[in-house]
């Protein structure tokens, strides 16, 4: 494995650590899910180079982070939550059309 | 998303957000730029040029030219991210336009390169695209009547190499009747 192998699979650590703090400090469900999601930007980096193809890369990613805000808002009512989910259930429809599309 | 809670406050949560997506956008910079092992032709005799085509994403280009056979093979190693073939047929359907102005300009050349035909090919172990292309040339025969006949071929095949996370394209052009089989010969590194 080679550096831009590294790089790539070190991009979603940020995003992990940043819901690890928010998850820590409010337990939400939508941190539980995005951090999910990270990880999952992690490991497919490894699936990837070992030949799993790399489609399933960003529709995994935000249908999980969607998922995680549709569920907090069933437990909270709050508009972020449900705005979360709506938006990023849009960037996976459009991805997923791009995607078939191209 | 940053979003106000009772755990951490509005700014705190939209600050460390931006933090996040900035360094993750500059982790892609740095992966994109990343300089990558390119690939090559192995077990046929021409004479090798190459060089860096761009740093962004890191490109890199090897031109192989067999005067004997008449036959160029560019062979582009791009750093990318996992892609659809869908996006390699796309991207290789430019090919055409491309090398009908690089024989014009560079030559003076006024070659017309059509589309011939679409497949797909194993190349190392990877599945790729192909596309062919014919390239005519309108002559005038010794009794003066003029006709249009093909003089050389071009195909280019594009494929990801996931062990190594870049995209490869290449193209050759030969004369109509050589077919230097070059799929065989082509490797990710």
């Amino acid at each position: 494995m080679d550096g831009a192998a590294l790089l790539l699979a070190a991009t979603p650590v940020p995003i992990l650590l940043y819901y690890i703090s928010m998850y820590s400090d409010g337990k939400s469900v939508s941190d539980l899910f995005g951090g999910i999601s990270a990880i999952w930007g992690i490991l497919a980096t490894f699936f990837v180079l070992g030949g799993f193809p790399g489609s399933f890369f960003f529709p995994v990613m935000l249908g999980t982070s969607a998922l995680g805000g549709f569920l907090e808002y069933g437990r909270s009512r709050k508009k972020w939550d449900i705005l979360q989910g709506i938006v990023l259930g849009l960037a996976l429809v459009t991805a997923v059309i791009l995607l078939e599309a191209i | 998303m940053a979003q106000p809670r009772a755990g951490a406050s509005f700014r705190k949560r939209a600050g460390l957000w931006l933090i996040s997506y900035l360094l993750v956008a500059g982790l892609y910079l740095a992966f994109f730029a990343y300089p990558v092992q390119p690939a090559r032709l192995e077990g046929l005799t021409y004479t090798v040029d190459e060089k860096v085509y761009q740093a962004l994403p890191y490109t890199y280009e090897i031109d192989y030219v067999s005067a004997a056979t008449r036959s160029v093979v560019v062979v582009l190693t791009v750093r990318t991210i996992s892609v659809p073939d869908k996006a390699y047929s796309a991207a290789l359907r430019n090919a055409e336009g491309i090398t009908e102005n690089y024989l014009r300009q560079q030559y003076g050349l006024n070659v017309d390169v059509r589309f011939f035909g679409a497949s797909t090919t194993t190349v190392n172990g990877h599945q790729a695209v192909r596309q062919d292309y014919n390239v005519y040339d309108t002559i005038t025969g010794p009794l003066g009547r003029t006709e249009t006949i093909i003089v050389a071929r071009m195909s280019v095949v594009a494929w990801f190499c996931n062990d190594n996370l870049v995209s490869v394209a290449a193209g050759f052009f030969h004369g109509p009747i050589v077919d230097p089989q070059i799929t065989q010969h082509l490797r990710c590194h």
